[in-house]
């Protein structure tokens, strides 16, 4: 069949080749769901599609990832999963991303996103993710897997209720639990394993990208709830999620809607945050503050010594061996952890200002709010790290609302 | 917080439990609590399939509610979520039976989370 007559059965199913076409879409996991959600939009000639993951192939997943062959088995997913994506149409736009995608991935780039695709297994990197769609106003479906069970959860515009919602505080510190109370990277850590099927992926995945599909076209879709297969007892379920007013992420997370964004074509490597208070201070009148895209670690304290090593690396970067004190550990004989300082905001004297945004160790593409006299805003998008692909302006989902709830 | 416990005469799990319940297993109750503050309802346990008819308190929030179904059905504690299978929609950790004006004999689901997909961040 070629590709035309491909497009014609699309058709038939009221979807539109250049909908799809146009569309640009970001999966985030390329393991067993993100296998199938690749596959999917593959076969529907979903236009660009960026895939991050950070791992390499190992034997073990070759029995869940439909994208994945033996020789394969050293390689990084996000790479191979691109080429055989690339294999079902050479037309589309695939790029592969390798890292931990808080580190690659600023707000700048989800605004471009039509879509994001959950393939996740970790609540953290979920909880991430649901706030840079809530925040930039891209519908976010969230897959997982449990044994034979299978969940997808949607969230979209105008986000009544997100991924961040459902949680309960035991699973908000489960998140974290990869780390120490200080958000330090512990060797030590447990990785919980869980059980699941191919199975189960193919169909999660099925649902992920008929629902987007649907989506793209502006055809209703279930948002704010969860569609579930119970595979151990064989039970189809669908169920709404109520709004949290206690939700961390509505809480702290305002909606960029309504705001003022300035394009930056600027690569974050050749850029400041001394040069973005200028910026925002020129366009607002007066004296910013900066909120960061994320948070940012700027130090290393030891309370032993009294003394502070500058470190700049994103939140959660950091090892708990990185974070010994090399002097206090010696003199003590024991580990002595020093304190890392979290910097959400800048107020303009801090003392690493004029450092550029790559050294600090904020992730490409940023999208900095500045804040003004009287509670004035203004963003800055820095766009020159973002592919071309992804530098024109969203085309799908315009005409949508995004007040999101406060 | 403390849920409170409206210990049932003659059952067997009124000891110091968030739940009542008939014996661990199915029963014919069909007639509403007669307390006011407690609600029966119908739970299955999302992996075996196993029900109860469960006697609950209506005011107790879910964070405390779930770990006490769970026990009753023998199911891990954490990780877990509540469906009104009758009407559709998922219980949030602050909710009670009451607030989401849950009736008498719904039938409810307790399973775990599915989170499972790949490692990318954090």
């Amino acid at each position: 069949m070629s590709l035309q007559d491909r497009h014609l059965v699309l058709e038939e199913l009221g979807w539109r080749r250049e909908v799809l076409q146009q569309a640009r879409v970001l999966v985030v996991g390329a393991g067993a769901i993100g296998n199938e959600v690749l596959k999917n939009l593959a076969l529907l000639g979903v236009g660009t599609i960026v895939v991050v993951d950070l791992d390499v192939i190992e034997n073990r997943n070759l029995s869940r990832s439909v994208l994945f062959r033996p020789g394969d088995v050293g390689r990084m997913k996000a790479e191979i999963a691109a080429e055989r994506v690339r294999e079902f149409d050479t037309e589309l736009t695939v790029l592969p991303l390798v890292g931990r995608l808080q580190h690659l991935l600023g707000g700048a780039f989800y605004r471009r996103f039509d879509l994001v695709f959950g393939c996740l297994d970790n609540l953290q990197a979920r909880r991430d993710v649901n706030r840079q769609c809530l925040r930039c106003g891209v519908c976010y479906i969230d897959g997982g897997l449990r044994q034979l069970d299978g969940e997808v959860r949607i969230f979209a515009p105008p986000f009544e209720v997100c991924f961040d919602c459902i949680l309960d505080e035991e699973a908000r510190s489960r998140a974290w639990r990869r780390y120490s109370c200080l958000k330090l990277i512990s060797d030590s850590a447990p990785g919980e394993s869980v059980p699941t099927s191919p199975t189960m992926a193919a169909v999660v995945g099925g649902w992920m990208v008929q629902l987007g599909a649907k989506y793209l076209h502006g055809l209703s879709i279930p948002r704010g709830e969860v569609l579930s297969y119970l595979g151990g007892i064989d039970d189809p379920g669908r169920s709404r999620y109520s709004p949290n007013p206690a939700c961390p992420t509505h809480v702290t997370c305002e909606p960029i809607t309504g705001v003022r964004v300035i394009e930056l074509n600027v690569r974050s490597g050749r850029i400041t945050p001394a040069e973005l208070l200028a910026k925002g201070a020129d366009l607002l009148g007066g004296p910013c503050v900066l909120h960061l895209d994320q948070p940012l670690l700027h130090g290393l304290f030891c309370a032993g010594c009294a003394t502070t090593e500058p470190i700049f690396r994103p939140t959660g970067s950091l090892t708990l061996a990185e974070a010994r004190c090399p002097r206090c550990s010696e003199l003590q004989r024991h580990e002595v952890i020093r304190a890392p300082q979290e910097a959400h905001l800048l107020r303009g004297d801090e003392p690493f200002l004029h450092h550029s945004l790559t050294d600090l160790g904020l992730p490409p593409g940023g999208l900095y709010e500045l804040e003004g006299p009287q509670r004035t805003r203004v963003y800055l998008a820095v766009n020159g790290d973002l592919p071309e692909s992804l530098r024109r302006e969203k085309t799908i989902g315009l005409s949508e609302e995004h007040p999101g709830r406060h | 917080m403390t849920t409170e416990v409206k210990p049932r005469a003659n059952g067997p799990f009124s000891e110091d439990t968030t739940v009542n319940n008939q014996n661990g297993s199915p029963t014919m109750t069909t007639e509403p609590s007669s307390d006011p503050n407690y609600i029966i309802i119908d739970v299955e346990n999302g992996m075996t399939g196993a029900t109860a008819e469960l006697e609950l308190p209506v005011s107790a929030p879910m964070h405390d509610l779930l770990p006490a179904i769970a026990q009753q059905l023998q199911m891990q504690p954490n990780g877990l979520q509540l469906r009104n299978k009758n009407q559709g929609f998922t219980y949030a950790e602050m909710d009670t039976l009451a607030s989401r004006n849950t009736r008498h004999k719904d039938f409810c689901q307790l399973s775990a989370v599915a989170e499972a997909g790949a490692e990318v961040g954090r």
